[in-house]
C-alpha cells in the first residue's frame, strides 16, 4: 500500500527498507510479504513516469561509447523503475557466462525458473536449444509479454499490506556504523524539501535495488570526505561497468531455400531466433560471448553479387540480417565516478565511462567469419559482413551492469555470492549491477532470479 | 539473365556518388557496391566481393565470368579526352560500349556519353580508345569510362 511520510510513526514494524521500485526491488519485496513480514520500499518517482523526475534525478554525464543522453534515457526513475520502457526480451546467462562468478550457474537454476514464471513465461526457455548450422546452435531469446511493475505486474506487490511504499521520496545516503560493519542510519529525502532520517534496528536490513547506477550512487555518496564511501574500502565501487554491445545488420546470410532451422515448441511462446557459437566456437573467439539474432529480410534482386551467390547455392534462397547482441569484456577502468554538483536529494552526480575493448570488436568479427565458414562448408548458405555496421553502428541494449560486482575477494568487487556488501552485516544488493561478468542476455531475468534468491535468502531467516 | 547483364545490369545507379567518391574513381567491374534497401530498414550496404566468406569454388566460378567481362576499370563519371580514339558508335547503354571494347583487340579504353549529356549529338555515343594510360581523366557526371588496369 501506498503511504505518506507523515503517515509512518514508527520504521520499526519493517523487516526490511527496499531502495528503488524495478523489477528488482519488486522481487525482493515479493519473497518478504509472502511470508507476511513487512518492508519499507522507497522511491524517487511517482506512480507514472513523469519528465521533471527524470531530468532532475536521470543525470548521468557520459564518455566513451555512451554519451550523456544514453544514460538517462535507460534509467527511469517512477514505481516500477525501467521495467516502464522495457522490451520483454529475456534469456538466462549459460554456464559458460558464469566461469568467475562466485555463484554458479547450477545453483541459479531453480530461480531461473521462479523468475520465467513470474515473468510469464514456461520455464522451457531457459533450455530449449537446438542445432543451428555447424559451430553455431540455435538459441531463442523468448519475447513475450512484457512485465511492468509500475502498472499490472507490480499491482498485487505495490497493493499488498505488508509492502509500504513511499513515493516521492531519495534515499541520499547509508550512515555506516563506527566499526564499519553494519549501516545504523539512512537518509532519505522526501520531496520537495524534507530529510528524514531512519534509525536501522538490528532486525532490519537495507535492500539497495536503485539500478545499474542508482546502487553504485547510493554507495558513492555514502561518505562525509573523511573515510572511504560505504562498500568502497578498495575503491571497486562503480568499477566494471557493462552495457551489452548491439550491432544491428552487421551481417547479411543467405541460405539454401531448403534449408530450415528448427522453430520452437508452442510452449516456448513468442521468440526471436537467434545462432549462438557452441562451446568450442565460444572458446576459438577468447570466451567472449555473442549471439546474432536471424531477421529474415527479402533478398536483393538488384544487388548481382547477391545473385551470383543465390546461383551458386542452386538457384532458390532466402536472406536473413543479423543483429549481434554480444558481451563486452569486465574491465575496472570502465566505470561511474561522482563528479560536481548533486541531484536534488544531494546524491552525487555521476559520470560513466565505458569503451568497448578492441577484443570485443574482434571476437564478433571472429564468429562471422566462422559462421561464413561453417555455412559455406556445408554448402549451406554465405555470409557476407557489413563492416561499416560493425565498426560504426554500434549501440546498447539499456543494460546497465557490473557497478557494485560481486565476488569473494573485496579487493575485487564489492558484494559476496550472497549480494552482502562485503564487511557490512545488513546491506545488500539487487540489481544488475552485481553481475560480475554480463553474457549477452538481456539482464532482467536474471536481476529477478537473483532478487528471488536474494529475498529467500533474508525473508526466510526470521 | 546472361553474365553479362549481371555484371552491368547494376552499374548506371551501382557505382552512386557517394560510393564513387569514397573509393577513388577507379572501380573493378566485380567490385561494385550496391544500394538495396531492405522493407522498411536503414539502408543495407552490401559490400565488395571480399566482404562475403567465399570457398575457392566460387571465387573461381565468380573471378571467371568477372574475366569474361573483360578486365574493364571502371570510371563513373568521368571522360578520357584524348587517349586515342579509334572510332565511335552510337549505343543503347553502357554495358554495349564495354561490349564493343572488349570484342576489339585494339581497344584498351573506352567512354560513354549518358543520355543525360547536354548536347543532343553525344547522347548515347560510345568511343573506343587505343590508350591504356590516357593523359588525363576529366570528372564530368555525363561520362562513363572503362580502362584495362
Ligand atoms: C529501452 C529499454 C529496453 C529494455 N529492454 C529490456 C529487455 O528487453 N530485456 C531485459 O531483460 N531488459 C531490458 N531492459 C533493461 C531493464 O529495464 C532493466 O534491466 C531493469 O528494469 C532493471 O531493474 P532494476 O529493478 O534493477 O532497476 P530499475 O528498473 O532501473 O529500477 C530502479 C528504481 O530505483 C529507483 N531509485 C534509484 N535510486 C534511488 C534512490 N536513491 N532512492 C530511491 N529510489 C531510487 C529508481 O527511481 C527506479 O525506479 C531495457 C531497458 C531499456 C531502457
Amino acid at each position: 500500500m501506498f503511504v505518506k511520510i507523515q503517515d509512518i510513526t514508527s520504521f520499526e514494524p519493517y523487516d526490511a527498507v527496499i531502495i528503488g521500485s524495478g523489477p528488482a526491488g519488486a522481487t525482493v519485496a515479493q519473497s518478504f510479504l509472502r511470508r507476511g513480514r513487512k518492508v519499507l520500499v522507497v522511491e524517487t518517482g511517482s506512480a507514472t513516469v513523469e519528465t521533471d523526475v527524470q531530468d532532475s534525478y536521470s543525470v548521468i554525464h557520459g564518455q566513451g561509447h555512451f554519451d550523456s543522453n544514453y544514460w538517462p534515457q535507460h534509467w527511469i526513475r517512477a514505481l516500477g523503475g525501467t521495467s516502464a520502457v522495457w522490451a520483454g526480451w529475456m534469456k538466462p546467462l549459460s554456464a559458460r557466462n558464469m566461469v568467475s562468478w562466485p555463484v554458479t550457474r547450477g545453483e541459479l537454476a531453480p530461480w531461473y525458473d521462479h523468475a520465467a514464471v513470474t515473468l510469464g513465461r514456461d520455464p522451457m526457455i531457459s533450455t530449449w536449444q537446438s542445432a543451428g548450422v555447424p559451430g553455431f546452435d540455435l538459441k531463442p531469446f523468448s519475447r513475450g509479454n512484457t512485465a511492468r511493475y509500475g502498472e499490472a505486474a507490480g499491482e498485487a506487490i505495490w497493493s499488498d499490506t505488508h509492502v509500504h511504499v513511499l513515493l516521492n521520496a531519495t534515499i541520499s545516503r547509508l550512515h555506516p556504523r563506527h566499526d564499519r560493519t553494519g549501516i545504523e542510519r539512512i537518509t532519505a529525502f522526501v520531496a520537495p524539501d524534507l530529510d528524514v532520517e531512519i534509525d536501522i534496528a538490528a532486525h532490519q536490513t537495507v535492500v539497495l535495488a536503485a539500478g545499474g547506477m542508482g546502487n553504485a550512487q547510493i554507495l558513492l555518496g555514502s561518505t562525509d570526505g573523511t573515510n572511504a564511501a560505504v562498500g568502497n574500502d578498495t575503491d571497486q565501487v562503480g568499477r566494471y561497468l557493462m552495457e551489452h554491445p548491439h550491432f544491428y545488420e552487421c551481417a547479411t546470410l543467405i541460405v539454401k531455400e531448403s534449408f530450415a532451422f528448427t522453430t520452437p515448441p508452442p510452449s516456448f511462446g513468442r521468440f526471436v531466433p537467434a545462432l549462438v557459437p557452441d562451446d568450442a566456437t565460444h572458446a576459438a573467439a577468447g570466451g567472449v560471448d555473442a549471439s546474432f539474432e536471424l531477421a529474415e529480410i527479402p533478398l536483393t534482386p538488384e544487388d548481382d553479387l547477391q545473385s551470383l551467390i543465390v546461383e551458386r547455392l542452386g538457384g532458390q534462397a532466402k536472406a536473413y540480417v543479423l543483429n549481434a547482441r554480444t558481451e563486452m569484456r569486465a574491465d575496472p577502468s570502465n566505470r561511474v565516478e561522482r563528479i560536481f554538483g548533486t541531484d536534488p536529494s544531494g546524491l552525487p552526480r555521476l559520470r560513466a565511462t565505458c569503451i568497448f575493448n578492441a577484443d570485443d570488436y574482434r571476437s564478433v568479427l571472429h564468429y562471422l567469419n566462422a559462421l561464413g565458414k561453417s555455412v559455406a562448408d556445408q554448402d549451406i548458405g554465405r555470409v557476407g559482413i557489413i563492416n561499416d555496421h560493425l565498426f560504426s553502428n554500434v549501440t546498447g541494449g539499456g543494460h546497465t551492469m557490473g557497478t557494485t560486482r560481486m565476488g569473494s575477494d573485496p579487493k575485487t568487487s564489492v558484494v559476496d555470492k550472497d549480494c552482502r556488501v562485503h564487511g557490512y552485516s545488513n546491506l545488500f544488493i539487487a540489481g544488475s549491477s552485481v553481475f560480475t561478468t554480463g553474457g549477452y542476455s538481456n539482464p532482467t531475468m536474471t536481476i529477478v532470479a537473483l532478487a528471488a534468491r536474494l529475498g529467500e535468502f533474508l525473508g526466510g531467516k526470521a | 539473365m546472361n553474365r553479362r547483364d549481371v555484371l552491368f545490369g547494376a552499374l548506371g545507379f551501382a557505382v552512386g556518388g557517394a560510393l564513387a567518391a569514397g573509393t577513388g574513381l577507379g572501380y573493378m567491374f566485380y567490385r561494385r557496391a550496391t544500394l538495396a534497401k531492405a522493407k522498411g530498414r536503414r539502408t543495407v550496404v552490401s559490400d565488395s566481393l571480399d566482404d562475403w566468406v567465399l570457398t575457392d569454388a566460387d571465387r573461381t566460378a565468380l573471378a571467371h565470368s568477372a574475366d569474361q567481362a573483360g578486365p574493364l576499370m571502371m570510371l563513373n563519371n568521368v571522360d578520357l579526352p584524348g587517349a586515342g580514339d579509334i572510332r565511335s558508335a552510337q549505343v543503347t547503354d553502357v554495358a554495349e560500349c564495354a561490349a564493343l571494347c572488349e570484342a576489339d583487340a585494339n581497344c584498351n579504353a573506352f567512354t560513354f556519353a549518358r543520355p543525360s549529356h547536354p548536347k543532343v549529338e553525344k547522347r548515347n555515343k560510345c568511343w573506343i580508345k587505343s590508350d591504356q594510360t590516357p593523359p588525363k581523366k576529366v570528372v564530368d557526371i555525363h561520362y562513363i569510362s572503362g580502362l584495362r588496369p
